[in-house]
């Protein structure tokens, strides 16, 4: 028979996770350490593109004046700058991803925890039929 | 009043219900009327500019993640773009890289904005963009809106350089990029309405989180209102083109518009109708369950008030009761 009790909790269950939980599942996987050192990373390798991309876009658009000052440049002073900026840009940016993905983490954790609790609550609704199962089979013997 | 309510609720009761169909059908509509955007603004190339690509396209959109509409829209305009000269083309790639980037990588349920502003622009609807984006988004908002004017303007200067290519020599013309960066950075117009935007996005967003009776339409109100000054001094101050009468009308239209989507707000945040499947050991479960909103009758009670006898007025009420 149905028990329309499991089936209201497999559904909320299911709900969620079909919905808003896919998204808080996904950072259920990690600590929240982990998660947010992770998103880090690739906002590192993101800013290291953004970097790429804009160095690119200065030199390609100053050609001229590159090459004609290329003998009286001073590359040690250019190459510090280049250094400082990309430092300043990725920290500053990964401040941003680490404040960001703490404070996702944290709003997605309660959902998470009252996710749990359905799935235990479930994990108990089955212990209890298997007992009742291995009851009958003994009475039957 | 009541007959708005009453229709307001019976859409929300038949979006709910038959969420299924309608949900990819307003996705498939407003990525129509995105590549129908880039269409109109670009317009080189005939494949991507012809109606069953685009119907394809939004049929695509229809079943996928707002992401990858963005994505799609972005390729179309770049396929635009490389039709008519290949350095536009590198410039909108790297903007589009840009965007990313900076951006849409970490508020990516943002991304509507960007695909939708060019539109507004295109219906002559710019202004109500910032009032929407308060209500809706939050200052999340302020740096997608700016992306989505950048795109409109960074159109509608590829469109002068595509003009200009076809009247002058090719070693009379200035090179793709140089033209459109000078234009871009130069452009007051472009800087007044990106300011202002961020400016509105915010004041919208906080008068509308406020807690006071009806805050929500003294948001629009005040970002109308702020919106047709901001722009009027701004004009002023930078020397910018914006039409005076076009910024009065245009907020004027914004707050009615934004008064509108506050009042079927509620249909989009309806609670949705949901299929689920799973199973156990002994059956599966194919649930529809149905959120009690839906389920309950529209009810109205009727009382008459009249000076009657206390008889009349038991009876009245009785039937009132069974009714």
């Amino acid at each position: 028979m149905v028990n329309e009790e499991k089936v209201i909790l497999m559904t909320r269950l299911a709900i969620y996770e079909q919905s808003t939980g896919k998204e808080d599942l996904e950072k259920g996987k990690y600590f929240k350490s982990d998660y947010v050192k992770y998103n880090c990373l690739k906002t590192l390798v993101s800013t290291t593109v953004l970097f790429a991309v804009l160095v690119f876009c200065y030199i390609y658009y100053n050609i001229g004046t590159i090459i004609e000052s290329l003998a009286d440049m001073d590359y040690m002073k250019i190459a510090y700058r280049l250094v400082a900026i990309y430092g300043i840009s990725c920290v500053a940016f990964m401040l941003v991803a680490w404040v960001l993905y703490s404070y996702r983490y944290s709003k997605a954790k309660p959902n998470l925890i009252k996710y749990n609790q359905n799935l235990k609550k479930l994990i108990e609704f089955y212990e209890k039929e298997d007992k009742s199962k291995a009851k009958k089979k003994r009475r039957n013997r | 009043m009541a007959t708005l309510l009453t229709i307001r609720e019976e859409i929300k009761n038949f979006c709910s219900k038959y969420d299924r169909f309608i949900t990819p059908l307003v996705k498939f509509i407003l990525a129509l009327a995105m590549f129908w955007s880039i269409v109109h603004l670009t317009g080189y190339n005939d494949t991507f500019g012809s109606g069953m690509v685009i119907f394809l396209l939004s049929l695509v959109c229809a079943f996928m993640t707002e992401g990858i509409t963005l994505a799609l829209g972005g390729f179309v305009g770049f396929m635009h773009f490389f039709s008519a000269s290949k350095e536009i083309a590198v410039v909108y790639l790297i903007l589009f890289v840009l965007m990313y980037c900076i951006y849409i990588r970490f508020f990516p349920k943002t991304a509507w904005l960007i695909m939708f502003t060019p539109l507004f622009f295109i219906l002559k609807l710019q202004y109500f963009v910032p009032v929407l984006a308060g209500m809706l988004v939050g200052p999340a908002g302020m740096i997608s809106a700016a992306f989505g004017c950048i795109f409109y303007y960074f159109a509608n200067y590829a469109a002068q350089y595509v003009e200009m290519m076809g009247t002058y020599a090719e070693e009379d013309l200035i090179e793709g990029y140089r033209f459109m960066f000078q234009h871009l950075v130069e452009d007051k117009n472009l800087m007044l309405t990106m300011v202002v935007f961020a400016v509105i996005i915010v004041a919208t967003n906080i008068v509308y989180k406020l807690s006071f009776e009806f805050s929500w339409y003294a948001a629009i109100i005040v970002g109308g209102l702020f919106e047709s000054i901001l722009f009027l001094i701004g004009n002023f101050v930078l020397e910018a083109s914006v039409s005076v009468g076009g910024v009065l009308l245009g907020s004027i239209v914004a707050i009615l518009l934004g008064v509108v989507v506050q009042f079927f707000k509620t249909v989009v945040d309806y609670s949705r109708v949901e299929n689920t499947q799973f199973e156990d050991d002994e059956y599966y479960y194919y649930v529809k369950a149905v959120p009690k909103v839906v389920m309950g009758k529209q009810q109205k009670n009727i009382r008459k008030i009249s000076e009657v006898t206390p008889a009349v007025t038991e009876e009245e009420d009785v039937d009132g009761a069974t009714r």
